[in-house]
């Protein structure tokens, strides 16, 4: 299968974080013209191996080849001047430019020839398939042609390589179609395409070979053809069990919501019962992809009335909270992480008050607070004390829901709570959210997971593409597959 | 090669503000024995206090991702103040009317930071500016001597054996350590700086954060003020001239990272303590003070490239 000079060649790696050993010792064959998939649990070192072969991370031992020369880069930079581009989940888009305006000048200097950048613009994106109007701007576009740009964007450097990390998170099934198809012209014109995800079904789908890592050791590189999907997921799980509680008679309301829409009766409405856990799905046209943001008081396009106990929440999103109503930001780095404080510091950030005695904290309640969370969110990490920078992205994931959950809320709001996060974690995730439900709090969660949104959801409310109507579903019916299906024709 | 002395650099950045005051230390007492007896330890001790309650102000906005560049108009606005009143009224409520001005102009940069979003250079660097004209106007632009017997005392008296300046920055320095690392306004500060959004979504008053972090800013500038007063005993508009550089030069080389959520109050000190030391040792070696402000420049620039390092490390 592969030929070791017309791709990367990667011989036994290792990268160690202090005591941490994220990759030890991986071998691996990324092919030219072909799309490989790093597959894994969180902390597998999948991140850690990407970031190694794009020159943001450099291993202690072990080589790597590029196209049967040595390659061994030691800044992204340098991996871009020889074709290797890396595309990150915070995508490096600036919403106040057009889309032309991101793409490579062909000439040095600093003039800019705004015809040929065009030109070369629309060339990319052509010959990926993609028809998006060049003179768009990034603020319009949505998340799949976001990321369309930026694969079409490496293309137009001439890149040998992309490594692209999630490239189909919080998308639709036609979304990844899209996606994966630029993915699949750019391999087929000679590209090495390395994607890293936890989508493991399109991955399958869609890719040429599999390498699945865990805990830093690489698991196996196969066909993807000869990889059967449910082995996948034992693989990357580590212990499978369905969540319990879903036939649980709910409480009183808990929380009810208008959003105001052109509809006759000018308003779409839903209610949250004490002990349940709602979905929300709708159409990618929908406005309603807010809808969580609003309701915490968090400024966004679209109005939305709430209330709490039959109590009108007013206010900013402080107030909010202070009420109880907790929201959990799907903007990762932006809106979750004290990038330079410890685990613990990050665990407690949203019960300090309650940790401490007449404004003076109690380290001890503190530490026993951080304590019971990491165990009960089972957080990877070898110390409270370890920055939380060093944990991978499901291991932070899983701290923001404990420090949410931490805090006691009576409404907890997820915002795409399974983006990037591994099978393993995503039931754990779901079992917590089960367990603070049953303690007669309620949890709505956001997402286009949609095998994740069937499994633990108790109903699921479905808005239209215009936000015209919306409808209650019973999950318990249906496969992911099938409410994806029904979102998608609701109109 | 250069990635790895990168490394090495910055892993043992913290021992670097020590072995710095070390090697000065060493080197000053080699070339000169006046600088270690203890009568010039007392004064380097002295010097060093008022920059120290000045730099502990500065570094609370710092720590919530800001800054104060008013200091030098607070100081100057609470000496005139203080003077005024203290003839008026006596030393006691002419020092209340100094950290008045104090708390007051501290408000106001809180308010134009929390509630108006205005950036703290700008909105800082502007209620500085009208505080030194109004403290000019007032004193009409010249110091102020007619001050009540004593007011000296403050800055030149000692309590057992301690130089009053001296004791009171170490006040300072124990209540600023105990609010930043022992209580929840301090976890606030922290959390704020580090990450705004995330502390708005984890619950955290930020508005009120900022407003009390510049308000603490202010009374503290102030209460240097008041013992800055005593040493040049009289009201003074313009003494506070350089306090905010310096003071940013302190807390800077002490370890807080400008970019917010991280340094501490005791390395806030030994970074005033070792600008202090370094003063008296280049004016011992007759070192001018023209040349003692390029030192303290690139001191800055040093201390603020290793952070930039230790952030991207």
């Amino acid at each position: 299968m592969s030929h070791g000079s017309d791709g990367i060649v990667i011989r036994t790696l290792t990268k160690r974080y202090g005591d941490f050993i994220a990759l030890a010792g991986v071998t691996a064959d990324l092919p030219a013209g072909r799309i490989t998939a790093v597959l894994g649990p969180n902390g597998a070192g999948k991140s850690t191996l990407l970031k190694v072969i794009g020159g943001s991370l450099r291993a202690e031992s072990g080589e790597m080849c590029l196209l049967g020369h040595p390659y061994r880069p030691s800044t992204p930079a340098e991996a871009m001047r020889v074709g290797v581009v890396s595309i990150h989940q915070d995508l490096s888009l600036i919403d106040d430019w057009q889309v032309w305006e991101h793409f490579p000048k062909d000439h040095p200097g600093i003039t800019i020839d705004q015809r040929a950048q065009r030109r070369r613009a629309a060339d990319a994106l052509a010959a990926l398939g993609s028809g998006i109007n060049v003179d768009a701007s990034v603020r319009n576009l949505a998340a799949s042609d976001r990321q369309l740009v930026e694969i079409a964007k490496a293309f137009a450097r001439n890149a040998k390589a992309l490594l692209v990390d999630e490239p189909t998170a919080g998308l639709d099934l036609d979304a990844r179609d899209r996606v994966f198809a630029a993915l699949r012209a750019a391999a087929d014109q000679g590209c090495i395409v390395v994607i890293v995800t936890h989508d493991l079904r399109s991955a399958l789908k869609y890719s040429d070979s599999v390498v699945l890592l865990r805990d830093g050791v690489l698991a196996f590189q196969r066909a993807a053809e000869n990889v059967p999907l449910d082995s996948v997921i034992g693989q990357v799980s580590h212990d499978l069990h369905p969540s319990a509680g879903h036939d649980a008679s709910f409480g009183h309301v808990i929380l009810a919501a208008a959003i105001k829409a052109e509809a006759e009766n000018g308003f779409l409405r839903f209610e949250v019962r004490a002990g349940s856990i709602v979905g929300i799905a709708s159409h990618p046209l929908s406005r309603t992809h807010d809808l969580l943001r609003a309701i915490a008081g968090l400024p966004t396009q679209i109005e939305v009335s709430a209330s709490l106990t039959g109590r009108q929440l007013t206010g900013g999103s402080a107030q909010r909270f202070r009420a109880g109503v907790v929201y959990v930001s799907r903007e990762r780095s932006h809106e979750w992480i004290f990038p330079e404080h410890t685990v613990e510091r990050n665990l407690n950030a949203a019960s300090f008050p309650r940790l401490s005695w007449a404004g003076l904290m109690d380290t001890a309640k503190e530490r026993e607070n951080a304590e019971n969370l990491r165990r009960g969110m089972g957080i990877v990490t070898t110390s409270l004390d370890q920055p939380i920078a060093d944990l991978s992205g499901g291991n932070r994931q899983k701290c923001v829901i404990g420090r949410a959950l931490s805090s006691r809320p009576a409404v907890l709001l997820l915002d795409e709570p399974f983006s990037g996060v591994d099978v393993t974690t995503r039931l754990r995730i779901g079992d917590i959210l089960r367990k603070a439900a049953l303690g007669g709090s309620a949890a709505v969660i956001f997402s286009r997971e949609f095998d994740d949104v069937v499994r633990l959801c108790d109903e699921v409310v479905v808005f239209g593409s215009n936000d015209q109507k919306c409808t209650r579903v019973n999950p318990s019916d249906l496969t992911g597959d099938q409410l994806e299906a029904f979102t998608l024709q609701y109109h | 090669m250069l990635t790895s002395a990168l490394k090495i650099v910055t892993r043992y950045s913290s021992m670097f503000l020590p072995a710095a005051a070390l090697l000065t230390v060493a080197v000053l007492a080699l070339f000169q024995p006046r600088f270690l007896t203890a009568e010039n330890l007392i004064n380097v001790l002295r010097q060093s206090a008022f920059l120290a309650i000045f730099a502990l102000a500065q570094m609370i906005p710092v720590l919530t991702r800001g800054l104060d560049l008013s200091q030098g108009g607070i100081v100057g606005a609470s000496s005139v103040v203080f003077a005024l009143a203290a003839s008026g009224l006596g030393i006691p409520a002419g020092g209340f009317f100094g950290l008045l001005v104090g708390a007051t102009s501290g408000l106001l940069n809180g308010y134009m930071v929390a509630i108006l979003r205005v950036s703290p250079f700008v909105a800082t660097l502007g209620v500085g500016s009208i505080l030194q004209g109004l403290a000019l106007i007032v004193s009409n632009g010249q110091p102020i001597f007619d001050v009540p017997s004593g007011f000296a005392a403050l800055a030149w008296g000692q309590v057992a054996g301690v130089p009053l300046p001296a004791g009171v920055a170490i006040a300072v320095l124990v209540l600023v350590h105990i609010v930043l690392t022992r209580t929840v306004p301090g976890r606030f500060v922290y959390a704020v700086g580090s990450n705004e959004a995330a502390a708005v979504l984890s619950g955290i008053p930020t508005r009120w954060v900022l407003l009390g972090a510049y308000t603490c800013s202010g009374i503290l500038t102030a209460l240097g003020a008041l013992l800055l007063s005593a040493r040049v005993n009289s009201g003074h508009p313009t003494v506070g001239a350089d306090t905010a550089l310096q003071a940013i030069a302190a807390v800077v080389i002490g370890g807080v990272s400008l970019f917010g959520g991280r340094g501490s109050a005791i390395g806030v000190m030994l970074g005033a303590l070792f600008l202090g030391l370094l003063g008296n040792a280049l004016n011992l070696l007759n070192v001018s003070s023209y040349v003692q402000q390029i030192v303290i420049g690139g001191a800055i620039i040093v201390a603020v490239a290793l952070d930039r390092l230790r952030i991207r490390a």
